[in-house]
């Protein structure tokens, strides 16, 4: 097993070193601050953008400015003199050629791989078997799927879903606050945790234990965010495109309230792992989801596919096309602006999308792969309660 | 037991071809290569009707096939042809591309590719851009820098110079497929050591 950890970290680390994507640039440029005295980055680049190199607004929770801030003060003897110089840098070619870029991809990346092994961990506890948790642990640290998705696409994600997962083994034993709170800490990264708090008021199986597991998440995330209240926060962070973007199909409030009267009305005995998983199977189904997102269900997903191992190749599949969909996307930095760190020649390189431009519609294939995915999802949902009952 | 044997493999599999051989096969797509990095974008000159813009540049590499650069176009206003004529150091003109605003959106990155000149290496070429049908309402803006490299020279606007020039970018038809790869393995193998 410790042989297997090397060469899952090995191969984590050659990812993180030589996949480039321009978002941990970004927001470890607005984290940097938080070592410059900012405490409110929200106002802070409102009120500067005249003068910042880099103009976006800072759209994550107030816990991802202050951790990424935090542990670049801690990381910034390894970065060195040069880093601030180079997370500043508004000349999109400069800094890919930047022969200090693979350092600071590996060291800013850090922080994912501890977390990630992390996960692997927490999974392995979801098991009584020792032998299907060892199954479970190899299977987080050996699909190429996530590797991609936390470190080619530097997500962010990493922390709330780190605290998602322990908040359902906290669940899983019976211990709601522990859990109300993980999903609280969660939310203060990333707005995603508490969607589930409906589904979670109606899983306590007492009122008062509805009002912990509901409550509790909503009081913490106001907390977190209560310093930072102001016009610039809601705009940048609370009504940005990547909370409210879930919400823009109509089809999901469909698919979700579907879910949320099945479990009010039918289901009397909840298996609130279930409806984690087919809340966001719902929502990758029919909303254009960012690449990033398929990261909250994907240790989920690999826990089903061990506990029920019938399921293992339809979850595989349902990985497959919804990796293929945001590779359609009429953004770059989803496939080959990922190779910038190589040579910024790949910029010269169509994208998929205007290969395919050319012999079919994209809209159309996304559409296709979205049905597929869709029907995987139905498929994987009926299965996962038909075994309930 | 199998599915995640199986997996093992797969995932040792993909991160090495992806790592290592990957950008290798993307290369193999490369049809032509800049010479530099795209000056700063730091202003811009308007052109449209007779305002037209007169660039001066020597080639730094042979089989000159393209120029690109930055072009403002707000609102996608400016639906209309415009011209990049290319000429050489004794004023005969070598090629001309034509473009349409509607494709241009605002400060987009536009390539004029051409037939490659073979020996362009070392020699002088003046680019003209205009916009001859466009109004007031319509002009496409040309981004432009202060501090431009030295194979860059003299711009004229309106028949007058002007300091700095346009940040542009030439693009050269490499010798060989696999030139390029070695190319690209070699900046990365040197930034990495």
């Amino acid at each position: 097993m410790k042989k297997l950890l090397v060469l899952a970290i090995f191969l984590r680390l050659l990812v993180a070193a030589f996949y480039f994507h321009p978002d941990i640039k970004t927001f470890n440029f607005q984290a940097s601050f938080l070592g410059k005295g900012v405490f409110d980055i929200y106002s802070y680049l409102v009120n500067n953008r005249e003068n910042l190199t880099l103009k976006d607004g800072f759209v994550y929770f107030p816990l991802t400015y202050f951790v990424l801030g935090g542990y670049q003060i801690a990381a910034s003897p390894i970065l060195g003199s040069g880093f601030n110089s180079w997370l500043a840098s508004a000349s999109s070619n400069a800094f890919a050629v930047d022969p200090s870029i693979y350092k600071y991809l590996v060291v800013l990346k850090l922080p994912y791989l501890l977390l990630d092994i992390g996960i692997a961990f927490l999974i392995r506890k979801f098991f009584k078997d020792k032998k299907k948790g060892n199954l479970a642990f190899t299977l987080w640290l050996f699909n190429p799927f996530t590797i991609f998705l936390i470190y080619a696409y530097s997500n962010i994600d990493i922390f709330p879903v780190a605290l998602t997962l322990l908040s359902f083994l906290f669940i899983r034993k019976g211990k709601s606050l522990p859990a109300a709170v993980s999903l609280g800490i969660a939310a203060g990264f990333k707005l995603y945790p508490l969607l589930f708090i409906p589904f979670l008021f109606l899983y306590g199986k007492n009122l008062k234990e509805k009002l912990i597991l509901s409550v509790t998440p909503l009081v913490i995330f106001l907390a977190i965010c209560a310093p930072f209240f102001s016009t610039a926060f809601v705009n940048s962070a609370l009504i940005s495109g990547l909370s409210t973007g879930i919400f823009k199909s109509e089809f999901v409030t469909l698919g979700v309230s579907i879910l949320f009267f099945w479990a009010l009305i039918f289901d009397k005995k909840m298996n609130i792992f279930n409806y984690w998983i087919v809340l966001f199977l719902i929502i990758f189904s029919f909303a254009l989801f960012h690449v990033q997102w398929l990261l909250w269900l994907a240790p989920f997903l690999v826990i089903i596919a061990v506990k029920k191992s019938y399921l293992a190749i339809l979850v595989f599949t349902l990985a497959v096309f919804s990796f293929s969909i945001p590779i359609l996307y009429q953004d770059r930095f989803m496939t080959l602006g990922l190779l910038r760190a190589y040579s910024i020649y790949f910029d010269l390189l169509p994208t998929p999308f205007i290969v395919i431009q050319k012999i079919y519609d994209p809209a159309n294939l996304l559409m296709i792969f979205h049905s597929i995915f869709a029907g995987g999802s139905l498929v994987l949902t009926y299965r996962l309660f038909k075994q309930k009952q | 037991m199998n599915f995640v044997k199986n997996m093992i493999w797969l995932t040792i599999i993909t991160v090495l071809f992806s790592v290592f051989i990957l950008p290798g096969i993307f290369a193999l797509g490369i049809r032509y290569i800049p010479y530099d990095i795209q000056p700063p974008l730091e202003r811009v000159k308007n052109i449209y009707g007779k305002y037209t813009i007169f660039q001066e540049f020597t080639s730094q590499d042979a089989q000159l096939t393209g120029i690109a650069m930055t072009i403002k176009n707000p609102n996608l206003k400016n639906k209309k042809d415009f011209f990049l004529d290319l000429y050489n150091d004794q004023g005969e003109m070598l090629r001309e591309i034509k473009f349409n605003g509607a494709n241009v959106e605002d400060g987009s990155y536009i390539k004029f590719l051409f037939d490659p000149i073979a020996d362009s290496i070392g020699k002088k070429y003046n680019l003209v851009l205009s916009n001859p049908s466009g109004d007031e309402e319509e002009v496409l803006g040309i981004y432009y820098t202060l501090n431009k490299p030295a194979w860059i020279g003299k711009m004229t606007f309106n028949l007058e110079e002007q300091e700095g020039g346009i940040s542009l970018v030439t693009f050269h038809k490499p010798q060989s497929k696999l030139g390029v790869i070695k190319t690209i393995y070699s900046n990365w193998l040197s930034r990495l050591l």
